[in-house]
């Protein structure tokens, strides 16, 4: 027993010496570890079939990403917003539009157009005379819309008068334009120095050769009238004078003038001028708040 | 919008132009259906097998003494382990893999001390002057056979044993700790060390 004792003293002297690793070792059997290793060994098995279907759901991830991204490519997600321009009486504007179309707007008119053309076609919508030069895309075609119609066009230069109560007329300088009604069907198709003359009051269309100086004119700052009646030159007038004009007497409004004036003559120099021509009169009455009012009349 | 899209197609062909040799080098190096038998256990595996008991606690207790560290030393050796089972096609898991083993085990470590800490201290550096034999130190087969035999202790007895020993309490401190009388301690570190006596 004694022995034991003793000996049991340097038991314990040796195992206290190498606790540390004696501890490792015990609480780390090879069955364990074994059992651990066998599914290191397995996972490694099926490490390469692993990494090939890694590869293959990264390619199938990227072809469906590639798809995904050039259908939604250059799609704004974001709505478009409208512009609206208005000159008003007594003024005239231009505008460019986000195509390069550049567009001339005469007194009293205005022009709505989006910050950005988007999808297959180019829309704006319109009323009052302008001069649109139209940049030329074929794959876009560009489309003004006015109260009675719509005019398509891919690339040209055209007139369109379209003031209400008016007969909504469309003038092509160059290129080929394409009158549609409001369905967007075709009504008629224009040529070059052809007029589109629409009237609301009858519904009656017609087509004219014509010098279509005479319907851009005011761009240049000259109003042109050809055989027009002094009521239609009077509502030029008022537009772009910003004035009112009235008649003492309606004979006086079918009275019917021909001539040029530039628009940048004082008004009352052309109330001469054409009262001179057919012996009327004028009176011009000031009025501070609103437009001057001129009454024609016949001479005494 | 075709165009864009030959243009991924162009992309995902060059990029899996580099992942295509990888690939292929994977496929022919290692057959992806195994040829080891479906049922039980092939030879090569039971030949691991054997190599693995046999040598797992001598490999344990070199990583450990250049480690410190009981969970750094299980990482090492398992890793050396694997390496050599994905090398099996060249190796033959016999004793005569031991010292290739040994050292494979004591070079990992160092590697991954010295990737860890750049400077190695000199108490672990005096292990790399160990030489590496073909048989394991009988001090160290001493210490794996006690390791075992403490294993094995009783339930209780292991419990004494561990607080008196590794946690190197004295007998009272661990019969408090317990809350069992001096006199169990005694008598199960007693069971203990006859348990043990025969390994020394």
């Amino acid at each position: 027993m004694e022995e034991n004792e003793s000996q049991n003293k340097e038991i314990q002297g040796f195992l206290t010496e190498h606790a540390a690793e004696l501890r490792v070792l015990s609480g780390n059997g090879a069955e364990g570890a074994w059992r651990r290793m066998r599914l290191g060994m397995y996972r490694s098995r099926y490490r390469l079939w692993a990494s090939v279907l890694q590869y293959a759901a990264i390619v199938v991830l990227a072809f469906i990403l590639g798809v995904v991204v050039t259908r939604y490519a250059g799609k704004d997600v974001s709505p478009v917003q409208f512009a609206t321009v208005s000159v008003p009486d007594g003024q005239m504007g231009n505008v460019v539009l986000p195509d390069g179309t550049e567009v001339f707007l005469n007194s009293g008119s205005s022009l709505r157009y989006p910050a950005r053309f988007e999808g297959d076609r180019r829309d704006v919508y319109f009323s009052g005379e302008a001069y649109f030069q139209v940049k030329s895309d074929e794959a876009h075609p560009f489309f003004v819309h006015l109260d009675d119609y719509v005019v398509q066009v891919t690339g040209t230069s055209f007139n369109i008068c379209s003031y209400p109560g008016l007969p909504v007329e469309t003038a092509l300088v160059e290129g080929k334009v394409s009158i549609l009604d409001h369905r967007e069907k075709k009504v008629a198709e224009l040529k070059t120095n052809q007029l589109f003359r629409y009237d609301p009051g009858n519904r009656e269309m017609k087509i004219h050769p014509v010098n279509t100086d005479v319907y851009t004119m005011w761009k240049d700052g000259k109003l042109f009238f050809d055989n027009e009646s002094l009521g239609h030159i009077a509502e030029k007038l008022e537009r772009w004078y910003h004035v009112k004009i009235e008649f003492t007497d309606d004979r006086i409004r079918e009275k019917r003038l021909t001539g040029t004036i530039l628009k940048s003559k004082p008004l009352d120099q052309i109330l001469k001028i054409l009262t001179l021509k057919e012996s009327l009169s004028y009176r011009i009455q000031l009025k501070p708040e609103e437009c001057d009012l001129v009454t024609f009349s016949f001479n005494p | 919008m075709t165009d864009l899209l030959l243009d991924w197609i162009k992309k995902l062909l060059q990029t899996s132009s580099y992942l295509y040799p990888a690939l292929l080098k994977g496929l022919f190096k290692r057959p992806m259906i195994s040829r080891e038998k479906q049922s039980g256990v092939s030879r090569k595996e039971q030949l691991f097998s054997s190599f693995f008991n046999q040598n797992y606690q001598a490999a344990l207790l070199l990583a450990f003494r250049f480690m410190k560290d009981e969970m750094m030393a299980k990482d090492m050796v398992q890793e050396v382990f694997l390496s050599l089972w994905e090398k099996r096609e060249d190796l033959i898991f016999s004793d005569g893999l031991r010292p290739y083993l040994f050292v494979a085990v004591k070079n990992r470590c160092l590697n991954e001390l010295y990737l860890n800490y750049k400077n190695i201290p000199v108490s672990q550096l005096k292990e790399s002057t160990v030489d590496v034999v073909d048989e394991i130190p009988e001090e160290d087969e001493r210490l794996i056979r006690l390791a075992g035999q403490i294993s094995k202790l009783p339930p209780r007895c292991r419990e004494v044993f561990d607080l008196v020993i590794f946690k190197g309490m004295k007998y009272q401190e661990a019969a408090d700790a317990l809350q069992i009388s001096l006199n169990t301690v005694k008598t199960q570190m007693r069971i203990a060390y006859d348990m043990l006596r025969n390994i020394f």
